[in-house]
């Protein structure tokens, strides 16, 4: 069966085509329209993936939507009543996007499918939290599996605990509802700090190693109350998101004693101390949601989506925790990976399809599931632009590249095919070498052009990751969703709290100093969140590093997205062009082309980073 | 397609009517101190198959599977809401031929999308 999953219409709208239960393509929507974090239905996505499936829209079986919009509106309606009389800002913020748009997803959908969409002759639907449930259990490594989802909100449920079994089935243990949220809880103290919702929870994790968790018996007194089995209530009072346009308000700026930070200000130790706090208490509450799925299970390994598994850092405290054997997470753990457990769910709850499973092995495919271009193709858009480059053998271009990194360039990579999920993972990447002091400073403010304290990942040979992390033996990770610490003897002296006095909270000179001999990829609690690079689904990037090392004695290579601030990853060789054209990247690889910035002519064409809000 | 004020009055009167006589609007928390896991789940209101088929077109149609719900959840006064929802979400239908609803696809940046 051609299965086609979808999310749309909340944010991070993506497709997925399976079939037989085999993941045969995926791709957020963003990556097409260049909108971050895109909610329109996936248009271009569903095209590329069904390009891929190399079949028409007549020859699809089902389609499948990630949540259920009836339930949804029933979670509104009921927020219409329990903020009665004061509801008119929700009714005004969301009447349109529920009564014009989300309930008529099946009409829509003929827009594209015709009156019929797939053979099935219906548009089903899985609720978003079962959705988020089969992307975790389904494509995982493990035959049978605790699973653990959790979001901001789905239509009611927040936080769900699953049992993944043998014989495929996933069956739904312990829920808890709206507006009790860890997902929301995070996204008010993301926009208590001035960071965007939605997006900037990322930079609330990566923020968190340079504060105190001073406020967090202040969080756990008064926003949430915390249980033994890890549910939990969040006191009302603080948040406003069910009624207003805010996230929160007045009482939490007394809570934490000032104005919420304004966007794009200078950021205090309050905020750094606000985001430690609210990351121990996120930890607390995942560890304890585990034992609890461990206890309720029985089962030996975990995998985890939603949104809130994208937080590596407590992924690696619930590694180290050891509750479970092996734990694994949907690299697109967002809801763009809805799309993808709509479809493997349907496959086996509605269709009876066999889920596709081999022991030890996950079915992600390395999460390349998106485009790629022949060299073939790469050279004619370039030959339309009249760039200046150079077609390599494999062998040669791995030579040069590794020569160019350790000279302290730093490249754009495009090759592969393109990563479904938030991450970049060496297809279409950013990378530089991690043992220069200025590496991390350079890609930050010349390359990306975003705030200097975030730090870097290191993709490092799997074979060699023992050498520079401590890994707790589990070195499975290959899609950089858990942190682990640098290896002690790699670590150099580093006094945090100095550094801010002496730097006055500079954030671009306390990053600046060298932590560890790999500074690049070392934050400042000398962490790292790691990918494990085996070479099965991207042998170039495994070659590539191999070659770095073979120059160097270095087995790691900084890896960050191939962006800017605000722009979604590059999808086509002209966003790939574009983006290092006019970023301070010193060359590009795009297949089997090579291009240098030196022997470029002047770029003429449009620079879009203003076109692109920043996050 | 903007909410008029005629909307707003309606959902609005409801949503009060709704709260003044329902003693629980949201999914019940369980009674005790140990746990807040909720005693409802995507099951009770869905039922054992999660999986739907997702179809109406006509206001009967659509009342009837919310209707099912909030029998589900044992909140029968929300049925108050079928009429003013169905209406609201007539008037808001896509039309043949613009089905396809393209907004400039950004998200807010000052709340949680849902």
């Amino acid at each position: 069966m051609n299965i086609l999953g979808i999310s749309a219409l909340y944010h991070d709208s993506a497709a997925c085509l399976i079939r037989n239960g085999e993941i045969i393509a995926a791709a957020q929507e963003e990556r097409f329209s260049r909108i971050r974090h895109d909610r329109n239905l996936p248009l271009s996505a569903i095209e590329y993936c069904l390009r891929e499936g190399k079949i028409g829209k007549e020859e699809l079986d089902c389609i499948v939507f990630y949540d259920d919009p009836f339930l949804a509106l029933d979670r509104f309606c009921a927020n219409l009543a329990e903020e009665a009389p004061e509801n008119h800002l929700l009714l005004e913020k969301s009447f349109h996007s529920f009564f014009g748009d989300k309930l008529w997803i099946h009409e829509q959908l003929k827009g594209i499918f015709g009156e019929k969409p797939g053979r099935y002759g219906k548009l089903l639907t899985v609720p978003h939290h079962f959705s988020h449930a089969a992307s975790a259990f389904y494509p995982s490594p493990f035959e049978e599996a605790a699973v653990l989802t959790v979001d901001g909100v789905g239509e009611w449920a927040t936080t769900c605990i699953f049992s993944g079994e043998k014989d495929g089935k996933i069956k739904l243990l312990r829920q808890m509802n709206y507006p009790h949220s860890l997902g929301l809880l995070y996204s008010a103290i993301t926009y208590f700090c001035g960071f965007k919702v939605n997006s900037g929870e990322y930079k609330l994790m990566g923020l968190a190693p340079y504060g105190k968790p001073v406020y967090k018996d202040l969080i756990r007194e008064n926003l949430v109350s915390i249980k033994e089995d890890g549910s939990f209530t969040l006191n009302m009072e603080y948040f406003s998101f069910q009624n207003s346009t805010v996230m929160c308000g007045e009482k939490m700026e007394t809570l934490f004693g000032g104005k919420c930070r304004e966007r794009e200000s200078n950021l205090t130790q309050r905020e750094m101390d606000i985001a430690s706090s609210i990351q121990c208490v996120t930890e607390e509450i995942l560890l304890k949601l585990a034992k609890t799925a461990k206890e309720i299970t029985g089962k030996k390994n975990l995998t985890l989506a939603g949104g809130v598994a994208l937080n590596c850092v407590a992924n690696g405290k619930l590694r180290e925790s050891g509750i479970f054997d092996r734990i694994w997470v949907q690299p697109a753990s967002g809801d763009a990976g809805g799309a993808l457990g709509a479809a493997l769910y349907a496959s086996i709850h509605k269709f009876q399809e066999k889920r596709v499973w081999k022991k030890g092995q996950d079915a992600q495919k390395g999460s390349y599931l998106g485009p790629e271009y022949t060299t073939e193709e790469i050279r004619k858009y370039l030959d339309k632009e009249g760039a200046i480059y150079k077609v390599m053998e494999e062998k040669d271009l791995l030579q040069y590249a590794a020569k160019r990194l350790a000279e302290g360039a730093a490249a754009g990579l495009f090759r592969n095919r393109m990563e479904f999920g938030p991450r970049a993972l060496g297809a279409r990447s950013i990378i530089a070498d991690p043992r220069r002091k200025d590496a991390q400073s350079k890609v930050n403010m010349k390359i990306k052009f975003r705030e200097s304290f975030r730090p870097f990942a290191p993709a490092v040979l799997a074979e060699k990751v023992q050498e520079y992390f401590d890994t707790n033996g589990d070195i499975a990770d290959s899609y950089m969703l858990f942190t682990a610490p640098v290896a002690e003897k790699r670590r150099l002296p580093f006094d945090l709290e100095k550094s801010l006095s002496d730097f006055e909270e500079d954030m671009l000179k306390v990053s600046s100093v060298p932590r560890s001999d790999i500074p690049a990829v070392t934050h400042v609690d000398y962490s790292a969140r790691i990918q494990c690079v085996d070479g099965k689904w991207n042998p170039f990037f495994y070659e590539l590093l191999k070659e770095f090392e073979r120059q160097t004695s270095c087995a790691v290579l900084v890896n960050t997205s191939f962006n800017v601030r605000g722009e979604p990853i590059v999808n086509t060789p002209e966003d790939a062009y574009i983006c290092f054209m006019t970023t301070g990247l010193d060359f590009l690889i795009m297949e089997n082309c090579v291009l240098e910035k030196s022997e470029q002519k002047e770029f003429t064409g449009k620079d879009r980073r203003k076109q692109y809000e920043l996050d | 397609m903007n909410l008029t004020d005629q909307e707003k009055i309606m959902l609005s009167s409801v949503a009060e009517k709704v709260k003044k006589y329902s003693s629980r609007i949201y999914p019940e928390l369980p009674e005790g101190e140990n746990s807040s896991f909720s005693r409802e789940m995507d099951t009770d209101f869905l039922g054992e198959e999660v999986c739907k088929e997702y179809d109406f077109s006509t206001p009967v149609e659509f009342r009837k599977r919310m209707e099912e719900i909030w029998e589900r959840r044992g909140v029968v006064e929300m049925k108050s809401f079928s009429v003013p929802a169905a209406v609201a979400l007539f008037k808001n239908k896509p039309e043949n031929g613009s089905r396809i609803r393209k907004s400039d696809g950004k998200i807010s940046e000052y709340i949680y999308e849902f």
